[in-house]
């Protein structure tokens, strides 16, 4: 047990899944198997979403992600649910950080986008770590202005103690009612310059992923993006030859 | 905006002591998250909108000295003073200090100032609480009195995904035509640090100007009816006609495309340098579709 952590019982009911988490720190410079290990606890969240979210089968199920997580965490979850036929539509977001004054604020400023419906969906909301929850609120702020979701799902493999309460103060109370919480570990310690949740995720998920800077992650574009976005545009594969 | 001798000169050494002492005292809680930050960004979102449309450009000053303290809007027009009560229960007359005191020594002392039409504002965070104490004005400053209602949310992204008021203000405001709620709730935090940076206060425009030249871009570039297209270079644009399905523009002075549900916009605005550079870089690499286009972003 590491001090300041708590499994919650997603992680009881699956050993796998809080193996692969504890050992994310130990990854650090083998951007090889930290990438898989992302993808492999995407997957397992969703194997343990999946319970409640089998009912949901004949929506759409929007899975919303950040750039970094898109290839790997992200993937994890859409491959997982797409096994069990659940018809998944992508939201990917490139966030990029403005902090002045004690205020902190994200915004978007890349967005890959795939039609869903807007009045009958299920939003997944996907991401490496919940800290403060400022890129969380704003995506999902960015995916509320034309949808109405039925059902919201916050799934990240750790938490940092009280995200639930921070996220939920950040949305009106009839959707902040809606959110349904997926994860492994709940966090309560925060580096000294409160930028890192300890253990967390082991550090900056944009390094130990092998992206780059918070800055230089946004030129990243995601595989999956690729192909999905190729699936979605098919003369997107002939455009050029 | 009085100073302590003004005040004294005024209405006495027991009121400009009082006055210190009011000021000393302040709000205290962090910076950007109190009722206070969020009233003041509001108001001076309020104000950007319309000096956008040619109306004044008022001095917005937090935590003034004075009796009505928290925040003071100056201009020609007019002089506004507000005190926020982030209370379930207000009185117009209770208390050592009562409110309406305090409205009627900031008004005489705004006349002594010669300060254009002075108005004293009490602002609370419940409509009916609000309701009540507007039906309930005291005779004696009346004539200059007024309750305004501000909803209190602990968040400023829930405060603007619910008060349509300053969404229609912040929509004005934005660097994008249509902003999405992410975005209106972008240009407040701008606004909001903006308003930090500025502790003795600022005229909208300096205000605006300074929230402006945050990284990347959430406010709009000025004046409004600027084609900032023209600012594209001829052969930049012919290199993203040729793109297919590639769709482009500039409405409020930044760089926006969309193409095969993928949109962004560029951090900078059209007048920036690191949009000049991304205009050579894009002339340079020739891109022939929207996925070469997509590889050459920044």
């Amino acid at each position: 047990m590491t001090a300041g952590r708590t499994f919650t019982a997603f992680a009881d009911k699956d050993p796998e899944a809080r193996t692969l988490l504890e050992s994310l720190p130990t990854l650090k410079g083998d951007i090889k198997g930290y990438r898989e290990h992302m993808r492999r606890l995407g997957a397992h969240l969703a194997a343990s979403m999946f319970p409640t979210l089998k009912s949901e089968l004949t929506r759409d199920i929007c899975v919303i992600c950040t750039v970094e997580d898109a290839d790997f965490l992200a993937r994890g979850v859409i491959e997982e649910l797409e096994s069990h036929r659940a018809r998944t539509r992508m939201i990917c977001m490139w966030n990029a950080r403005v902090k002045s004054g004690g205020i902190s604020i994200s915004p978007v400023v890349r967005t890959y986008e795939e039609v869903y419906d807007k009045s009958d969906v299920v939003f997944v909301i996907v991401k490496s770590i919940i800290s403060g929850a400022c890129v969380v609120k704003t995506n999902l702020t960015k995916a509320i202005t034309t949808t109405n979701p039925k059902r919201v799902f916050v799934v990240s493999p750790v938490m940092l103690k009280d995200a639930e309460k921070r996220l939920a103060n950040e949305f009106p109370d009839e959707l902040a009612k809606k959110f349904e919480f997926v994860h492994f570990a709940t966090d309560s310690c925060k580096s000294s310059d409160g930028e890192e949740v300890i253990p967390g995720i082991g550090g900056s998920v944009y390094e130990l992923l092998g992206l780059g800077d918070v800055k230089k992650k946004n030129t990243y574009i995601p595989a999956i993006v690729k192909e999905r976005r190729r699936k979605e545009f098919p003369q997107l594969q002939t455009m050029g030859s | 905006m009085a100073t302590n001798a003004q005040i004294k000169a005024c209405l006495g050494v027991d009121a400009a002591r009082y006055a210190a002492n009011k000021h000393r005292g302040g709000s205290s809680g962090n910076k950007g998250t109190r009722y206070e930050d969020f009233f003041m960004a509001f108001k001076v979102a309020e104000a950007a909108a319309r000096w956008m449309v040619g109306e004044s450009n008022p001095h917005v000053k937090g935590q003034d000295e004075g009796f009505v303290d928290d925040l003071r809007l100056g201009s020609d027009d007019g002089t506004a003073y507000f005190q926020m009560k982030n209370q379930e229960a207000v009185s117009w007359t209770a208390g050592e200090h009562p409110i309406a005191t305090d409205f009627q020594y900031q008004h005489k002392l705004s006349v002594f100032m010669n300060e254009p039409a002075p108005s004293t504002n009490l602002v609370v965070p419940a409509a009916t609480l609000a309701n009540t104490l507007g039906e309930s004005i005291p005779v004696d400053i009346k004539s200059h009195s007024a309750v305004v209602h501000f909803p209190w949310t602990r968040t400023a992204n829930k405060l603007v995904l619910e008060l349509p008021a300053l969404r229609e203000h912040l929509a004005v405001l934005s660097h994008v035509e249509k902003p999405t709620d992410d975005a209106l709730t972008g240009t407040f935090g701008a606004l909001l640090m903006a308003c930090i940076e500025f502790p003795d206060g600022a005229t909208v425009s300096q205000l605006l100007g300074k929230a402006a030249g945050l990284f990347p871009g959430q406010i709009r570039l000025l004046p409004d009816d600027q084609d900032w297209e023209r600012h594209f270079d001829l052969r930049f644009r012919q290199v993203l006609d040729r793109i297919e399905g590639l769709m482009y523009g500039a409405s409020r002075g930044f760089f926006q495309w969309t193409a095969f549900g993928t949109s962004g916009v560029f951090a900078q605005s059209v007048l920036s340098e690191e949009f000049a550079l991304f205009q050579n870089q894009i002339v340079k690499l020739q891109p022939k579709t929207f996925e070469a286009f997509e590889e050459a972003l920044p």
